[in-house]
């Protein structure tokens, strides 16, 4: 997979939220275009991270760049102790109002998510009742069966 | 008998009389009068138009002002970036020989200021690299093959998995850039959007609005901002109108030129493996009606960096995976 393979491949995933948010509209008529974000940060290595940064510059510019204003509130859950070093490393490369966007969360925040959502809407893994599939990564998923 | 005829129920004779009444003299007076107000007004709009041509010729020193100062801004960024490099380099080489000295030397981690001064340049090290990684990837896009393409006219059609939920609505260029175009429920002016803006920035968003319709032939291909959009645009700049304004003009060539209309369209070939790797399930609405994402981003990320992350840069690939 080329570098741009993978940019287009987030641009094709904004554009299937774009149809949410007209669909929404049409719907409701609510003029709405906020997107709430929730990163699961498990397994993550820390090594790794540093070396996919330059990466997250290139697809979080292009990003913020020509689809301003689409990040509501972004939770990262389940995050260990050395992520907050990795996010102090991310902070300078991104803008003002998205780090005040940004919430962070050692394990699952339970009481937080429902001040954001109903229990009916959360995945059962972080105690809710929705039960729809939410796998793990090809590698990781090979590991656990 | 006699028909009379009939001035608007004032009689004739009176009407004779008020002309007769008014003299020659009167008339000249009045020309003498209207000539020197005339003359007035001249001599006002020669006033103005000599203030307002100081106007211009002060504006064109600003805007030469402004241009030289980028010019040197952009300078002192390379020079910047030149120091940096230099310092960089000089750490490196200061932290690879004392750390193979210390590691050397000692060998022993029970001194523990030796295992200290390890662990320091250990830092440095990594630190080097994360800087250094932070280079760009243009030279790997390719080159603007689109910019003379119309693709206003795009055909539009449906992809396989997504039909069920797009039901009727179809994504065009336009509904790509421009927000909630074609929906007739909603209209802006009776919008939470509008309600929310204070007076000073309804002008500055009419300002905006107005220049962006209006920017038609300054550049091709162009896509005329709705109001949502023109919000979205000033909202993420804190209402600067002339950062907000280039930044629009920058995004509508970059739509142009990557496609943008068509990526949703036909989904890109490495869809099916990026999904694999990097697990994003839709979870519902919120308390605030807007769409919930989760995604296992540690899971991802730590696909991307590991094993053969070194070719990126190099051979333009970017994952080889674990084969």
């Amino acid at each position: 997979m080329i570098l741009v393979d993978h940019l287009k491949c987030v641009i094709h995933e904004i554009g299937e939220y774009i149809k949410k948010f007209r669909i929404t509209a049409q719907q409701q008529g609510i003029a709405n275009w906020k997107n709430v974000y929730i990163m699961d940060v498990q397994n993550v290595k820390f090594m790794s991270v540093l070396r996919a940064v330059s990466l997250i510059k290139y697809c979080v510019k292009a990003t913020e760049d020509n689809f301003p204003e689409m990040a509501g509130p972004i939770v990262m859950i389940n995050a260990p102790p050395v992520a907050e070093k990795c996010w102090l490393l991310v902070k300078p490369f991104l803008d003002k109002s998205l780090i005040e966007k940004f919430k962070f969360f050692q394990g699952v925040p339970y009481d937080y998510l429902l001040t954001l959502m109903d229990k009916s809407v959360l995945f059962e893994e972080y105690g809710g009742t929705n039960k729809t599939d939410f796998p793990h990564a090809i590698t990781y998923r090979s590991k656990d069966d | 008998m006699r028909k009379r005829f009939s001035t608007g129920g004032i009689p004739r004779s009176k009407t004779i009389k008020i002309r007769s009444d008014s003299s020659v003299g009167s008339v000249e007076d009045a020309r003498q009068q209207n000539n020197f107000e005339i003359e007035n007004l001249k001599q006002k709009l020669a006033n103005v138009s000599s203030q307002l041509g100081k106007a211009e010729y002060l504006e064109k020193l600003v805007v030469d002002d402004i241009r030289a100062l980028r010019k040197g801004s952009q300078q002192a960024i390379v020079e910047l970036e030149i120091k940096l490099l230099w310092v960089q380099t000089i750490c490196l080489l200061f932290a690879t020989i004392s750390s193979s000295i210390v590691f050397l030397h000692t060998m022993a981690w029970s001194h523990s200021s030796s295992a200290v001064l390890f662990l320091f340049d250990i830092g440095l090290i990594l630190l080097f690299y994360v800087f250094n990684s932070g280079s760009t990837f243009e030279h790997l896009i390719p080159p603007s093959s689109l910019e003379g393409k119309n693709i206003m006219k795009h055909d539009v059609e449906t992809t396989e998995g997504i039909v069920s939920e797009v039901g009727e609505l179809e994504m065009t260029s336009t509904t790509w850039i421009n927000f909630f175009e074609g929906i007739d429920s909603l209209d802006f002016y009776s919008s939470d959007c509008a309600k929310v803006l204070s007076k000073e920035e309804m002008i500055l968003f009419t300002g905006m609005h107005k220049e962006m319709s209006t920017a038609k032939n300054d550049q091709i291909p162009w896509v005329e901002p709705n109001e949502f959009t023109t919000l979205k645009f000033l909202q993420a700049d804190n209402f600067d109108v002339k950062v907000a304004s280039a930044r629009y003009r920058k995004t509508v060539s970059w739509y142009f030129k990557f496609d943008v209309p068509s990526l949703v369209l036909h989904p890109p070939s490495a869809l099916h493996l990026y999904r694999e790797l990097r697990v994003r399930r839709f979870m519902g609405m919120d308390k605030f009606n807007r769409p919930i994402h989760v995604e296992r981003l540690g899971e991802y990320l730590s696909l991307v960096g590991s094993g053969h992350s070194k070719s990126i840069s190099r051979e333009g690939k970017w994952i080889q995976l674990w084969n």
